[in-house]
């Protein structure tokens, strides 16, 4: 486990006295490790190969070229400048304005639904007006009847 | 607008930066001609493919130049060049993995209906190559598949060998924080290769 633990501070040359003798002998007697070793070296290899790429001798004149175009097109849209100003503008006053339609969607709704309260009531209302009427009446030839 | 007329002048920090401002040729053309060596091996560290790599660059000195008069002086312009690098790096992972998401499933919608030519469809990789390249392409998926914060210290520390304090201002860390997530990165990556090359071992008894 020493072994293994180790692979990154052994390539990095950090272990040094005793860790180091430790990690040496162990890799004369075990095969299966110092073929770990062996196969960590490809971490170092694969580092060092890709820190030698090159870059491409164009990418310059390619890259100002792209560069060039896009602050043209930027420049030859009328109202580039005034868009990114009014873009904001625009989105901030259709939010208030979904804001202030969906308030007076709801005023109305809740007028509406107040009206039908209060309809609903003088129903009411009127029914149990009725009621005790019908009543009284009912009761009035009830006594009448005796 | 042609950029490209040699000029072998020196600018300073500020004067690159009022320069861009302003878009001035001769800027744009120092700041790219400065930055590009570490711009696109930066990209191509993370992504490991050099077209990718420079297609970044582009986007990352477009950027540059546009949000200038964003940059705040907190960091030098070198550290705030690298962090678009970076960004722009794993915005351009992140993508690659939605494609690769959508397609595996298109795939495995079109096998589903079909219901054969799988073999065809998917490339082999038990005839990738030597086994050189197979231990690369192992060695590269195990950085990649380390959490995001671990494989950018650990990208900016071995390949672009940048000092802890480097590392810090362009991840907006501690240097402790840096020095803990290289610490943790080399240990997880540790362990995913052991787990390889000790399989790759027993196979070569």
């Amino acid at each position: 486990m020493f072994v293994r633990n180790n692979l990154f501070n052994h390539q990095e040359k950090l272990l040094s006295g005793n860790d180091l003798k430790e990690f040496e002998d162990h890799l004369l007697m075990c095969e299966e490790c110092s073929l770990i070793v062996s196969g960590f070296q490809s971490v170092a290899s694969l580092i060092d190969d890709n820190k030698s790429v090159e870059v491409n001798g164009f990418f310059q004149t390619r890259t100002l070229q792209r560069i060039a175009s896009e602050l043209e097109q930027v420049r030859n849209t009328p109202g580039a400048g005034l868009q990114s100003i009014l873009q904001p503008i625009m989105i901030s006053f259709l939010l208030l304005a979904a804001v202030v339609i969906g308030l007076s969607i709801g005023k109305r709704f809740d007028s509406k639904h107040a009206s039908i309260t209060a309809h609903v009531k003088n129903v009411e209302t009127m029914k149990s007006d009725l009621f005790i009427k019908d009543f009284m009446d009912e009761d009035q030839t009830a006594f009448n009847n005796q | 607008m042609p950029f490209y007329t040699p000029n072998a002048f020196r600018m300073n920090e500020q004067e690159l930066i009022d320069g861009l401002i302003i878009q001035t040729k001769d800027a744009i053309q120092y700041l790219v001609n400065t930055y590009q060596k570490n711009v696109i091996k930066t990209a191509y560290y993370f992504v490991s493919n050099m077209e990718d790599a420079e297609d970044i660059s582009q986007e990352v000195f477009l950027e540059a130049i546009h949000s200038i008069k964003r940059y705040r002086k907190k960091s030098s312009l070198y550290t705030w060049i690298y962090r678009i690098t970076v960004n722009r790096s794993l915005d351009h992972l992140r993508k690659q993995k939605r494609r690769n998401f959508l397609y595996q499933i298109g795939t495995f919608m079109q096998i589903s209906n079909e219901g054969r030519n799988k073999n065809q469809q998917e490339p082999s990789t038990t005839d990738t190559g030597n086994e050189e390249n197979e231990k690369r392409a192992v060695i590269e998926n195990a950085i990649g598949s380390l959490p995001e914060n671990q494989r950018i210290a650990f990208i900016l520390s071995k390949y672009d060998e940048l000092a802890y304090k480097e590392i810090a201002d362009i991840m907006n860390l501690s240097i402790s924080s840096v020095e803990s997530l290289i610490h943790r990165a080399k240990i997880n990556l540790q362990h995913k290769l052991v787990i390889y090359f000790s399989e790759y071992a027993k196979a070569k008894k």
